[in-house]
């Protein structure tokens, strides 16, 4: 463990240099920022020091800390759709001090108060970083009115949908799986609902999404493409509260309010869908007696203890449920999460968080059915992370920390239940491991406009025992089996994680950034299909898999105009990946013992050139987001040998959001997205065998779908304000494919073979034409 | 080390296409006819050479691979050398004069034995009219068969079939690949790729099969289609591991797919050398019985 020694070692050395930098004679203004109406505290808010040119932003607890001497300081701190606050104070000792800052929308007069210039958000080092809070997604016209934080963020550059209609999505042309989903700091594994046409994210317990393209954060690790943190709300402090809704498919209900006043709230959200009232419409008398629904349950409490610690208790539960006379299956995922934040002082921020969380489906033939069988699937984890963020002086920010997780996946284990059955019973044997991160980061304003983050992750992977390792020979055929015994670690894998950004203020409205960044990814999903199922197979790195790798190069040019009206972005970004997982022709991913025998490794290339602009003016705002991308992968084993082209390529990707408010009550809502077909393979010739017509095809990936475009609009209305009011209620009206855009999900080549087998055809299928909707929400 | 693949892992499949069909008709799913231009690789032979244990005339067709959209049979391939060795003695095979490019042999000259290993040879082919004749071979080694004890079917309501019910010992030991074909008095009931089932003996290896599902006889509404003292007839068919993946990649092949279980379509792995499509492979099969019987077959 050389390694570990000396990254210790340069921890060390960095803590001890900082402190002793850190002078005497200073004070610390530190405190929580939180939204006056509720009291949830709001992270990544900025904090100016108008009379220094110091700074700083609220850590994702909503903390800060800053060192100043002694004197008089207006402190102003700001965050997107509130009002900016100024304060004025006397420090001549440390001071807490608790900035509430007001919602925009809660605005009395129509006063234009932008006094700040957001310099603390130029400045930072962070690049590919998008945020979404909650009222943004609301605004979005989306299909069947269902708001949902991950179609969202398709709609941001480098973030595309895997396939029409799904949550999943790619990241800069990386797969789905590389995605580290984080909801309350527990990883989901599974983020869609039926088919992933609708995410588990339910958006009325959500305060924001923060994306990280590639330029993950050190205290994040274990996957290649992005970071995508999710967190939900606490829930009111000062009074309850809620929101209903009624949808075309689904009704939810969020109910919150403090327990005990400004020391301890709860939030409680839940939706279900009603999808089986609509199949008695069906024409199909098979379809008509099914049952299907989904339903999600968030709940969550928190405690201010003390002045210096605070307790969260989330859970999450969500599930699909399809059902009928002979068959049924189930699937979702459930978390715990328990977090503890402590100040050890006030520059001493700390976060403890344990987790545990699990995915699971059963699919199996229903009672009655002759050779009745069962199919079930789990994957647990059970973690435990342990940050710090420490403040020793005005030009420093530190994170650091430790974490652990384990890993138990039982990929499938299916059983008869019938006493006398002829079928064997199958279980594939499970698969524990240990991953553990220890990491260090630390944003340093070395001069009044530049600013430098780096850091540095050490990850340690470990396969525990009870386990069995294949041996392949050159053509992935089994050779030999290695049996190891419960607990014993039979194989490691360890590796930095370096991780650097840089940012420079050119001119007060230019900035300049560059990062690098260095992922390791060490849990896989089986997967060569482009649409999200729930049959998730998850497999680690093993001594005949190593772990995925990537390096990152981005470099980007940021501007926001003086008045904050305008944003602009233009990043370039290249992306390496060895030990990139791909899997050989016509795969077995599904009960595969030796599924290890199915990958075919090799390397992936990424590059591409996003530009985002963003309007955020009083009454029209949105943005213009356009990628240029190209993502390859080469492999030895894959189209003999020859690169091919990522099945998330999408060389043009272009995507308008438009939001207006016509006055107080009416707002219109539109966005249309466009990219290049998917890449695809396709038959270039056909032969007779058995006197049936098979197909042979291109290279892999040679041929693309057509192009994909579509527009959605929506208009909500709000009910006319009365002052003695305490509800307010919502109408939304929105229209998915506005234009009916036939967009092919899949071509299919089909004949009648009965009469004509060599007659073929093209056929597609598509998902979604017009689709109206209407939905009902009210607060209060 | 096998995969899972087998009827039962379709089995999920359909029980989940079952479930999942609901879901379509609630976001609408709809097909289309549309126009797509296709581009068309270089001609190709295809070799079609499935030998079997039974005592019949044996047949290798030959013929040229076709732009896919053309609704055209695949043009014969004429006056080619075939032959079969067993490294022994040599097997001419004698193409058909009103079947062009179907090349016979008859069981008084050549029946294939289980355990032996034969090699096909294609001359005299210019399949691209280049001036270049190569010789296209292939090996493949005969399993030995399994023998069936009794075959019984069940009429299944809700899919209107009758499910054909086998029962036979696997032998232990050793990774076995089954092809089913059903016969009525005879006649072969599955005479294209896609009605034959294939699978392999991972959910069974080594025990004894105690009626599993390994075919089905559509029923239809009125149960009309078997008859009183119809003889249905099963061909349990031994097949190479080879063989039951080129089937198994067929079958994928030949059904529609769609993006939540398709990963992207790959050539079916053939086994004929220098570019030639299709398969060279020899089944030992062993045929059980059963008389249908109304009254009971209809329950």
């Amino acid at each position: 463990m050389n390694f570990r020694k000396w990254f210790l070692v340069g921890a060390l050395c960095f803590v001890i240099s900082v402190v002793v930098k850190a002078q005497s004679d200073t004070h610390v203004i530190s405190g929580y920022v939180t939204d006056a109406s509720t009291g949830e505290v709001l992270p990544g808010a900025a904090i100016v020091i108008n009379e220094a040119s110091a700074g700083t932003v609220s850590n994702v607890y909503g903390y800060f800390s800053i060192s100043l001497k002694a004197g008089n300081y207006s402190i102003t701190s700001a965050y997107l759709g509130y009002e900016p606050l100024t304060v004025n104070v006397l420090l001549d000792a440390n001071l807490r001090v608790n900035l509430a800052l007001i919602p925009e929308s809660q605005r009395l007069s129509e006063v234009e108060i932008r006094g700040i210039s957001r310099d603390e958000q130029r400045r930072l080092p962070v690049m590919g970083v998008e945020k979404l809070d909650a009222a943004t997604i609301n605004r979005i016209p989306v299909l069947f009115g269902e708001t949902d934080p991950l179609k969202a963020l398709q709609l941001l550059p480098g973030i595309s949908a895997t396939s029409e209609g799904s949550s999943g999505f790619s990241v800069r042309g990386g797969n789905p799986d590389q995605n580290l989903l984080l909801f309350d700091e527990a990883i989901v594994y599974n983020g869609g609902h039926l088919l992933g046409f609708f995410s588990v994210f339910n958006n009325d317990a959500i305060k924001e999404v923060q994306v990280f393209k590639g330029d993950l954060p050190a205290s994040a690790g274990g996957r290649l493409s992005s970071l995508v943190d999710i967190r939900s709300r606490d829930g009111n402090m000062h009074r309850l509260s809620g929101v209903a809704g009624l949808g075309l498919i689904s009704s939810r209900l969020t109910l919150e309010g403090p327990v005990v006043k400004e020391q301890s709230s709860f939030l409680v959200s839940a939706r279900r869908t009603y999808l089986d009232a609509f199949l008695p419409l069906a024409s199909d008398e098979n379809v008509r007696d099914n049952r299907l629904y989904f339903y999600d349950v968030n709940m969550k409490f928190n405690i201010i203890a003390s002045e210096n610690d605070r307790l969260f208790f989330s859970t999450y539960l969500g599930r699909d449920v399809f059902r009928n006379d002979i068959a049924r299956f189930d699937f979702g995922n459930r978390t715990l999460s328990l977090r503890w934040n402590h100040l050890f002082s006030n520059r001493l921020f700390s976060n403890l968080t344990i987790v545990t969380s699990r995915y699971d489906y059963s699919l199996g033939t229903g009672g009655e059915e002759f050779q009745s069988i069962q199919w079930n699937s789990v994957l647990d984890d059970y973690s435990f992370k342990y940050g710090f963020t420490w403040f020793p002086n005005s030009s420093h920010q530190v994170e650091f920390g430790v974490q652990s997780i384990y890993h138990a996946i039982k990929p499938g284990h299916v059983v008869s239940r019938e006493d006398n059955a002829t079928l064997n019973e199958i279980r594939i044997p499970s698969v524990n491991s240990l991953e553990h991160g220890l990491y260090a980061s630390d944003t340093w304003q070395f001069a009044p406009r530049w600013s430098f983050r780096y850091g540095l992750r050490f990850s340690l992977f470990q396969n525990i025992g009870r386990g069995a390792v294949y041996s392949f020979d050159g053509n992935y055929n089994v050779v030999d089996t290695t049996f190891y015994r419960s607990g014993e670690i039979f194989n490691t894998y360890a590796g930095l994680e370096p991780r650097l950004g840089i940012s420079w203020l050119l001119s007060p409205v230019f900035t300049v950034k560059g990062s690098y960044s260095l992922t390791r990814q060490y849990l896989h999903l089986a997967s060569n299909s482009t649409s999200s199922t729930p049959l998730d197979v998850w497999f680690t790195s093993s001594p005949n898999v190593k772990p995925q790798l990537a390096n990152q190069f981005s470099l980007g040019v940021f501007y926001k105009s003086q008045n904050n009206m305008w944003d602009h972005v233009i990043e370039f970004f290249h992306k390496r990946t060895s030990n990139a997982i791909d899997f050989k022709d016509h795969p077995n991913l599904l009960l595969n013992e030796a599924i290890e025998g199915e990958i075919r490794p090799g390397k992936a290339y990424a590059r591409g050139v996003e530009w985002l602009s963003k309007y955020n003016g009083r009454k029209l705002s949105g943005w213009f987001s356009y990628t240029i991308s190209k993502s390859e992968r080469q492999s030895n084993w894959i189209n003999g040998g020859k690169p091919y082209l990522s099945p998330y390529d999408h060389t043009h990707d272009i995507a308008i959001v438009i939001g207006y408010n016509l006055n107080s009550r009416i707002n219109l809502g539109s966005n249309w997205v466009y990219f290049t077909g998917t890449p695809v393979t396709w038959p270039v010739g056909r032969f007779d065998f058995l006197g049936s017509v098979v197909p042979y095809f291109s290279e892999r990936n040679a041929e693309r779908m057509p192009n994909y475009h579509r527009m959605d609009v929506s208009v909500s209305l709000k009910n006319k304000p009365k002052p003695d009011r305490v509800w307010n209620s919502e109408w939304v009206f929105s229209v998915y494919n506005l234009y009916g855009r036939k967009n092919a999900w899949i071509i299919n080549f089909v004949g009648e073979d009965d009469y004509d087998p060599y007659y073929r055809e093209a056929e597609k299928t598509y998902l979604f034409s017009v689709v109206p909707s209407i939905s009902y929400m009210i607060r209060f | 080390m096998t995969d899972l693949n087998s009827f039962c892992l379709h089995k999920f499949k359909r029980i989940l296409k079952l479930l999942i069909y609901p879901s379509f008709f609630i976001v609408a799913g709809c097909t289309e006819i549309i126009e797509l231009e296709l581009s068309t690789d270089p001609v190709r032979l295809v070799v079609d050479a499935v030998l079997t244990s039974e005592p019949e005339y044996q047949i290798v067709r030959l013929s040229k691979s076709v732009p896919y959209f053309s609704d055209q049979p695949a043009p014969p391939v004429s006056f080619a050398k075939v032959a079969i060795s067993d490294g022994e003695h040599k097997f001419l095979f004698t193409e058909s004069v009103e079947n062009p490019g179907y090349y016979y042999i008859s069981p008084k000259e050549f029946v294939p034995e289980p355990g032996i290993t034969y090699t096909l040879t294609i001359d005299a082919v210019d399949i691209g009219n280049e001036g270049v004749e190569p010789t296209y071979s292939a090996v493949t080694t005969m399993p030995y068969p399994v023998e069936a004890d009794s075959v019984d079917l069940r009429l299944n309501d809700t899919w209107e079939i009758w499910q054909v019910l086998v029962w036979f010992q696997d032998p232990p030991d050793e990774d076995n690949y089954y092809l089913f074909k059903v016969r009525r008095n005879d006649q072969l009931m599955t005479y294209r790729p896609k009605d034959l089932r294939v699978t392999d003996d991972v959910f069974f290896n080594g025990s004894y099969v105690n009626g599993i599902w390994v075919q089905s006889i559509n029923a239809g509404s009125n149960r009309r289609q078997l008859n009183d003292d119809d003889i249905i007839t099963l061909d349990l068919c031994s097949i190479s591991e080879d063989f039951y993946r080129f089937m198994d990649a067929l079958h994928k092949e030949i059904r529609p797919a769609s993006p939540l279980f398709s990963g992207p379509p790959a050539n079916l792995p053939g086994n004929i050398s220098n570019g030639a499509l299709g398969f060279f492979t020899a089944i030992a099969t062993h045929q059980v019985s059963v008389v249908f019987d109304s009254s009971r077959h209809n329950q």
